[in-house]
C-alpha cells in the first residue's frame, strides 16, 4: 500500500514537472510567435481616402523594385501606386490606355525605355491637352534623357565625381586630391562641366581631356592617359561603355593603372574587384534612396499644383560606397576610423 | 528516500530545460535609433557587444524603427526625445547628458552666406528625417515660421550632398556635427545658431508596465567608450 501511494506520488510530481515544463515552452513560444513583425497599416491606407493616383512606368530588374520600394514606403499613404513593366517590344500605344485607365496625377518612369515610350505617347497629346509631369530616374545622363518632354523633371543616374571624392579623401588622408583626370567623349562635355563646378566648390581641379565620340578611340585613349597622368592625383572613370569596356580594360586600362599606382575612381563595382588590380573606389547611386529622393519630388509637384520643373535634373543625394581594400593599403594610408564609418562595402580579395 | 532524490532531480532537470530553452526569447530587447555619424552596422556592433544579454538592434531610419517598434514592442529603446514622445507608449528612464546638460543646441550650417533663422520664407533646409515627413513639417513648424522647406535625409553625411549641389540654403544639425563637416569637407561653411532649438540629447525610455531591469543596470554602469558613442559623457535619471 505504502510503496503504491509512493509510486503514485512519484508519477504525479514528474507530471506536474512535465506539465510545468510544456507550459513554460508553449507560453514561450506563443509569445514569440505574437512579437513577430506584422504588417502596420494605417488607416488612410486601408481606406483609401483623398489618396492620389501614381503611375510607375519601369522595366523588369531587382534595382528598379528597390527604387520602387522606396518610392511606395513615402506614398503610400498619400498615394494609389500602380505600374506598368515594359521592355523592349513594349509599342509607344500601350501606354495612352493605361494612362487613360489609371488618370495618374503624376507618372514616374525609370529607364530609357520607358522614358523613349511616354515620350512618344507625349508627341501623340494634342496641344491643348495638360501635360501630366513626370520624374524619370534610373537612366543615363538624364538631362539629354528627358530633353523633349514637357512637364518633366528627373534625377541623374551618375554619381558626381565630387561626391567620391570627399570620401576617399577622407578616408585616404594622407594623400592629394587637388588634380583628379578623367578621359571622356566630347558628348559628354556638358556633364563634365557641371561635375568641374561641383568639384571646385570642394577645391578639387578636375582635369579632363576630350577625345571624339567614335573613331580610333583605343590609341586616342592611350594617347590621353599617358598626358594626363602625369599631372594629376587621382583618375575618375566615368560610365561610358565605349571608353571602358572587357577589350580596353586588357589592353589600355589595367596597364595605366599598373603605372599610375594613384587613387582611380570609378562608378561600378566591379571594376573596384581587387583580383584585377584596377579600381581603388566605386560609388554608385543607393537605389531605396532614390527611389525616396523621387518621392521628394512627387510631393513637391503635388504642392505646386501638378507642376514641375521642367529640364531641372538633380544629382542622386544617398550613394553606396565600395573599396579596394586590398589595394587602398597597399598603396595608400588608410584611416580605419573613417574607413568603418564612411564605406558600405569593403573589398579585401580574400 | 533514494527514490524521492531521484524524482525530484529529474523532475527539477525537466524544469531547468524548460527554463533554458526559453530564456533566449526573454532576453529584454532593445531597439536603437539614432541619428549619428557612426553607421548604423558599427554602432550595432559596437552596442551589442557592450550589452551582454540583452537583444539590441539599431537602426538607421526613422521608417524602419518605428514599424518594428510598433509591431515588436521591445522592453526599452533608445533614441531622441522627440522620437520616444511622437512614437508614444514609452517612459523616458535616462537621460544622456554632455556639457552638463541633457539638451543640445542646434545650427544651421549654410555655404559662403548666411542664413536668418526668424526668417526663413522661401528657404529650404536639409534635416536627418527623425520624424518622418508629416513628424518633421510639424516639428520644425514650431521653431521657424514661415516653415522652410523641407529636404530629408537617412545619412549625416548626405546632408553634406545638399550643400555641395546647392539643393538647399542650409543644413540644420546639432552644434556637435558641425566638426563632422568641416573635418571631411573644404566648403566655406557658415554656422548660424538657432537659440528657439534645444532639443534632447539621447534618452532611454521603457515600455509602459515592463521593468526592463537589466538594460536599466546596464546603462547604469556603462562604459565611457560605449557613451563617447552616444556624444554623452553621462547618463541623469529622469525626473
Amino acid at each position: 500500500m505504502k510503496n503504491a501511494a509512493y509510486r503514485n506520488w512519484q508519477t504525479a510530481w514528474l507530471r506536474v514537472c512535465c506539465l510545468f515544463a510544456i507550459t513554460v515552452l508553449v507560453v514561450s513560444a506563443c509569445i514569440q510567435s505574437t512579437t513577430e513583425p506584422l504588417l502596420i497599416r494605417d488607416e488612410a491606407s486601408l481606406t483609401g481616402i483623398d489618396k492620389e493616383p501614381l503611375l510607375i512606368i519601369r522595366v523588369a530588374g531587382k534595382n528598379f523594385e528597390q527604387v520602387v520600394l522606396g518610392l511606395s514606403e513615402e506614398l503610400t499613404e498619400e498615394f494609389f501606386l500602380h505600374e506598368l513593366i515594359v521592355n523592349k517590344t513594349t509599342q509607344k500605344d500601350q501606354i495612352a490606355p493605361k494612362i487613360k485607365e489609371i488618370s495618374p496625377k503624376i507618372v514616374v518612369l525609370m529607364d530609357n525605355i520607358s522614358i523613349n515610350l511616354y515620350k512618344g505617347y507625349q508627341k501623340g497629346l494634342p496641344e491643348s491637352v495638360s501635360i501630366i509631369p513626370s520624374v524619370s530616374v534610373m537612366a543615363s545622363f538624364m538631362d539629354m534623357a528627358i530633353k523633349d518632354l514637357k512637364n518633366a523633371t528627373g534625377i541623374f543616374y551618375e554619381v558626381p565625381l565630387v561626391t567620391s571624392v570627399v570620401n576617399l579623401r577622407a578616408i585616404l588622408s594622407s594623400q592629394s586630391f587637388d588634380k583628379v583626370g578623367v578621359v571622356h567623349r566630347a558628348f559628354m562635355n556638358p556633364a563634365i562641366r557641371l561635375n568641374k563646378n561641383y568639384c571646385a566648390r570642394e577645391n578639387v581641379e578636375l582635369v579632363s581631356y576630350p577625345i571624339q565620340n567614335q573613331g580610333h578611340i583605343d590609341s586616342e585613349l592611350k594617347k590621353a592617359l599617358n598626358q594626363l597622368g602625369k599631372k594629376v592625383n587621382a583618375f575618375w572613370i566615368p560610365n561610358d561603355n565605349k571608353l571602358i569596356n572587357a577589350t580596353l580594360l586588357k589592353s589600355v586600362w589595367i596597364d595605366f593603372a599598373k603605372e599610375f599606382q594613384k587613387p582611380i575612381i570609378t562608378g561600378v563595382e566591379s571594376l573596384v574587384k581587387p583580383q584585377f588590380e584596377f579600381g581603388t573606389f566605386a560609388v554608385i547611386p543607393d537605389a531605396i534612396q532614390l527611389g525616396t529622393q523621387a518621392a521628394e519630388i512627387v510631393f513637391d509637384a503635388m504642392e505646386n499644383n501638378w507642376e514641375v520643373e521642367t529640364g531641372k535634373v538633380e544629382p542622386p543625394r544617398s550613394v553606396y560606397k565600395i573599396i579596394n581594400l586590398q589595394q587602398a593599403e597597399r598603396l595608400f594610408k588608410v584611416d580605419q576610423e573613417k574607413l568603418q564609418n564612411m564605406v558600405d562595402k569593403v573589398l579585401t580579395g580574400s | 528516500m533514494k527514490g524521492t532524490a531521484k524524482c525530484f532531480i529529474k523532475g527539477a532537470i525537466l524544469i531547468w530545460i524548460a527554463i533554458f530553452f526559453v530564456q533566449p526569447v526573454y532576453a529584454e530587447r532593445l531597439y536603437v535609433f539614432y541619428p549619428s555619424i557612426v553607421r548604423t552596422k558599427i554602432m550595432q556592433k559596437k552596442l551589442s557587444r557592450a550589452l551582454p544579454g540583452i537583444e539590441v538592434r539599431v537602426f538607421g531610419r526613422y521608417r524602419d524603427f518605428r514599424a518594428k517598434t510598433k509591431a515588436d514592442s521591445p522592453d526599452a529603446i533608445l533614441s531622441k526625445e522627440p522620437v520616444i514622445k511622437h512614437l508614444g507608449g514609452y517612459l523616458i528612464k535616462q537621460k544622456g547628458i554632455r556639457d552638463y546638460d541633457t539638451f543640445e543646441s542646434y545650427v544651421l550650417l549654410s555655404v559662403g552666406k548666411s542664413v536668418n533663422p526668424s526668417n526663413m520664407a522661401g528657404t529650404s533646409i536639409g534635416v536627418f528625417d527623425i520624424l518622418g515627413r508629416r513628424g518633421m513639417k510639424k516639428f520644425l513648424g514650431n521653431y521657424f515660421r514661415p516653415r522652410p522647406r523641407i529636404k530629408r535625409v537617412s545619412k549625416m553625411e548626405d546632408l553634406l550632398q545638399l550643400l555641395i549641389f546647392n539643393m538647399v540654403d542650409a543644413v540644420l544639425i546639432p552644434e556637435i556635427y558641425v566638426a563632422y563637416f568641416e573635418d571631411i569637407s573644404n566648403l566655406y561653411f557658415i554656422k548660424t545658431p538657432v537659440p528657439d532649438i534645444r532639443v534632447g540629447i539621447i534618452a532611454l525610455a521603457v515600455k509602459k508596465r515592463r521593468y526592463a531591469t537589466h538594460i536599466l543596470r546596464s546603462f547604469s554602469s556603462m562604459n565611457d567608450n560605449l557613451k563617447t558613442l552616444l556624444d554623452i559623457e553621462n547618463w541623469e535619471e529622469a525626473q
